[in-house]
């Protein structure tokens, strides 16, 4: 029993984590612009560029 | 980039049209090129540029911002390290980044074409957006890109970085994301002590080893809530200690009693009773409290960007060293006694005496009175000045640091200060009064119930009144205030501002520049030209810059290619001549050409034309009234309020009738325009002053609110407290009505969060609220009250046709 709830919390530890290191890397602060960099269609022309710039930025 | 292919004889004259680049009505000449029509030369480049470039897309959603034309060496002073720093987020090897603040971008196309500027400069790596913060990152490649050209790039596509001296000093620190951790830490804390609550909810009767359990669940429900009490809660216990540091209390010490008051009151249930504490409750108050005041930031950030109107200031300067040499200088650096050269356009940074034999300037930019004045060796320019013509030698008075433009600014800083002071006094008395509302509520229960009971009304208390509401009330009924207004054209600078509008029954016009149109003249000719020698003087105008040439040129220049235009000179202040096929045409002054003995020699707005030699008389020209002029004054008269016209010329134009005002003054020095405000003043009436320029500058200062008309938005006034755009003009009576309507909003959400404590601050007294719904409701009433305010202005807004 001690031990499930001792798993349980390091789960939730586990997660809360992620979330902290996420919102140090800014990934909250700008909630808006991803929303809409989606929506554009890359033209044939920037293809590569834009494949450069999705490296650089996963 | 330059737009030089454009082909000049594709010229046409058509009304409507409006420009492909920015949307805007081409109000001269449109420039035609590939079927594609531009109201100016900059938009035509941008377009041009991003054709090349097929970056098109960018015109689907709207249409773009119209470029200002700048000068590339006026950026020359960002590349020097002190500078270019302030932009520089990292820096690795080569590789660069920057981060700039644009204030401008509005829209989903912005975000599209300032994601893709590598494609327009490859010295540029990668562009991104944070469009919440109006921010853009820039990676580039620092040897072949230097910041300077990316500021030209930006400025050219019309996307003006924020380069202000305020905002040079340092990149604003960022609290939102400290935050959003310690909203995470606290409601996975939160949760957490609610899942190991759960056989208390649920009231279950426990035999002997289920007991041992809740005991472990008790203990790691405090460890829980440490990092909860330790960090998480860390900004209500810093924000009341200064308070109490400055001797003042603020709403966080109530907020901080109640969090360490349960936390306590757990701790000895815990041990003493050996009962579970009340971690779920202490929990979920910092969570809620951090969650709400998450969403009032969101609010309040965006409210303070909509109150930055546009700032120009200058930012560097070519300083001419003691061996003639000119060095590109932050304008910070400059020192009383330096030399500086200035040249056409450019911004006289503080006030300094002229070195060069002669120069003209204009005022314009404090004054907005366009004609520029002749000065010569020795006599004294003010700060705000800007040069116009030749290119001039200046040498300073004072420090910069103590130049007018900067002390105007400071100024304006202390205002601010003023009215946090207000909020604070409002902040302390109803934080006193809670703490007593809550020491009484706390005996009575403990009287009647009670420690337990006691303990319960007590956070409660504390929790559940919150003087946020109160003060939110007028301050997002006034911020959406703002924004619909700023909308609309119309600039107001702070929260008193809109009280001061709200009583004002008096408005006071100046004329020139106010009633009547600066950017337009009634050309009268009392000239026997023909239209050959006309389209001759034309060309010569053409070459100037003064406006009276500009508008000469305007009507008279045509552009034909077998005509050139020999040994021209422009004489600052005095007047131009120029060769035309041959014939020496001389315009200016009376004094210039020699037609002193003339009646009009004494009238400033009359350009005399002189052809080899021969008088051939000359044209007036005045400003022309604005066309809205009649209606907007007609319609603030039906609303009641006292019209006066103060203005310093000799004469009326004939368009004003005398009886749209209660009275008319003219001739008036500005001195007599304090006067008159000052006595309508005393005569106990709210007065608003309408002016723009320098001769205003006393009178605006002396009114109770100051208006200025822009037609120019880029420009800076000082001393005013509002600002119109010129073309929404018109709008200015509906807005005071909206202004004058928008008091109900705040009236009804006062009473709304009025109601809301006080129904509020009974069921915590008599113990039928538990601290962690008072802990839920304080957030959502604040969200109910921002919803609330919005919704009131949206439907005034409506009623009143307005944007």
């Amino acid at each position: 029993m001690i031990i499930l709830i001792g798993a349980s919390l390091l789960l939730a530890l586990l997660f809360l984590w992620f979330f902290i290191k996420a919102s140090r890397k800014g990934q909250f602060t700008d909630i808006y612009t991803p929303s809409v960099r989606i929506l554009f269609d890359d033209e044939i022309k920037s293809t590569t560029s834009a494949s450069k710039e999705n490296e650089k930025h996963s | 980039m330059k737009g030089n292919t454009i082909d000049e004889s594709d010229i046409q004259t058509e009304v409507d049209v409006k420009c492909t680049h920015c949307g805007l009505p081409c109000v001269e000449q449109p420039v035609v090129k590939n079927e594609n029509r531009f109201c100016c030369q900059g938009c035509a480049a941008v377009y041009h540029l991003l054709n090349q470039n097929d970056l098109c897309q960018y015109y689907d959603n709207e249409k773009g911002l119209k470029p200002e034309t700048t000068d590339v060496s006026e950026f020359e002073f960002l590349d020097e390290k002190e500078s270019s720093s302030k932009f520089v987020v990292f820096s690795q090897g080569n590789s660069v980044q920057y981060r700039f603040f644009i204030p401008g971008m509005h829209c989903n196309s912005c975000i599209y074409l300032l994601e893709r500027l590598e494609r327009l400069n490859p010295g540029i790596n990668s562009s991104r957006v944070d469009f919440f913060n109006k921010e853009l990152l820039v990676t580039v490649d620092q040897s072949s890109v230097k910041l300077s050209e990316i500021v030209v790039l930006l400025f050219h596509l019309g996307y003006k970085p924020d380069l202000t001296l305020s905002n040079l000093s340092g990149v604003k620190k960022r609290k939102y994301s400290e935050r959003s951790v310690k909203i995470g830490i606290a409601g996975f804390a939160f949760g957490n002590i609610m899942m190991l609550s759960f056989p208390e909810y649920l009231g279950l009767s426990l035999d002997a080893s289920s007991f041992v359990l809740k005991r472990w669940f008790d203990y790691i429900s405090l460890v829980l809530a440490l990092p909860v009490l330790f960090y998480c809660s860390t900004e209500f216990f810093e924000s009341s200690f200064k308070a109490i540091r400055q001797k003042t209390l603020n709403i966080d010490l109530p907020v901080m009693i109640a969090v360490v008051a349960t936390f306590l009151r757990s701790l000895y249930e815990l041990f003493v009773n050996h009962q579970s504490g009340y971690f779920d409750s202490m929990t979920g108050i910092v969570f809620l409290l951090l969650v709400g005041r998450y969403f009032q930031d969101l609010t309040y950030h965006s409210l303070t960007f909509d109150r930055d109107y546009k700032s120009y200031f200058p930012l560097s300067a070519r300083l001419l060293s003691s061996r003639n040499q000119i060095k590109v200088v932050n304008i910070h650096q400059l020192k009383r006694d330096d030399i500086i050269e200035l040249r056409n356009g450019e911004l006289v940074p503080a006030d300094s005496t002229v070195v060069s034999p002669f120069i003209t300037v204009d005022y314009s930019f404090i004054t907005g009175e366009s004609i520029p004045v002749a000065l010569s060796l020795g006599e004294k320019v003010y700060a705000g000045a800007k040069i116009a013509g030749n290119t001039a030698q200046l040498k300073l008075m004072t420090d910069t640091d103590n130049s007018r433009l900067v002390k105007l600014w400071s100024v304006e800083k202390t205002k601010d200060e003023k009215e946090d002071s207000l909020t604070e006094n409002i902040n302390y008395y109803f934080t006193l009064g809670l703490l007593l509302i809550s020491a009484f509520a706390f005996i009575y229960q403990y009287q009647v119930n009670g420690v337990g009971e006691a303990f319960k009304s007590l956070t409660s208390v504390l929790i559940v009144a919150c003087p946020c509401i109160l003060l939110l009330a007028t301050n997002f009924a006034n911020g959406h205030l703002l924004r619909s207004l700023k909308e609309n054209g119309l600039f107001v600078k702070n929260k008193q501002t809109i009280n001061q509008l709200r009583k004002c029954d008096t408005i006071v016009f100046d004329k020139t520049g106010t009633l009547t149109d600066n950017s337009h003249y009634i050309i009268e000719d009392s000239t026997n030209l023909n239209s050959s020698e006309k389209q001759k003087m034309g060309l010569v105008c053409h070459q100037s810059i003064h406006p009276y040439s500009v508008a000469l040129s305007k009507v008279y220049y045509t552009y034909s290619p077998d005509k050139t235009l020999n040994a021209f000179t422009d004489i600052a202040g005095k007047g131009l001549q120029g060769e035309v096929d041959g014939l020496l045409i001389r315009l200016g002054s009376a004094k210039f050409i020699g037609a002193e003995s003339s009646k009009e020699a004494q009238n400033s707005g009359v350009i005399h034309v002189e052809i080899d030699g021969v008088y051939c008389g000359y044209f007036e020209l005045r400003h022309d009234i604005r066309n809205e002029t009649k209606s907007i004054l007609e319609a603030l008269k039906v609303q009641n309020y006292d019209l006066y016209l103060s203005s310093g010329d000799t004469e009326l134009n004939q368009e004003i009738d005398r009886n749209w005002f209660n009275k008319v003054f003219i001739k008036q020095q500005p001195e007599d325009k304090v006067a008159l405000i000052k006595s309508l003043k005393k005569e106990g009436k709210v007065v608003c002053m309408a002016g723009d320029g320098l001769n205003d500058a006393p009178a605006l200062k002396e009114a109770d609110i100051a208006i200025s008309v822009a037609d120019n938005t880029s420009s800076f006034f000082p001393a005013c407290d509002v600002l119109i755009k010129a073309e929404q003009l018109g709008k200015l009576p509906t807005l005071l009505k909206f202004v004058n309507a928008a008091k109900w909003v705040i009236i009804i959400s006062f009473v709304f969060s009025l109601l809301y404590n006080v129904i509020g601050l009974y069921f915590a007294i008599t113990a039928q609220l538990s601290p962690l719904i008072a802990a839920i409701l304080m957030p959502s009433s604040s969200m109910t009250m921002l919803v609330l305010t919005w919704v009131l202005t949206v439907g005034i807004k409506i009623s009143y046709k307005l944007k």
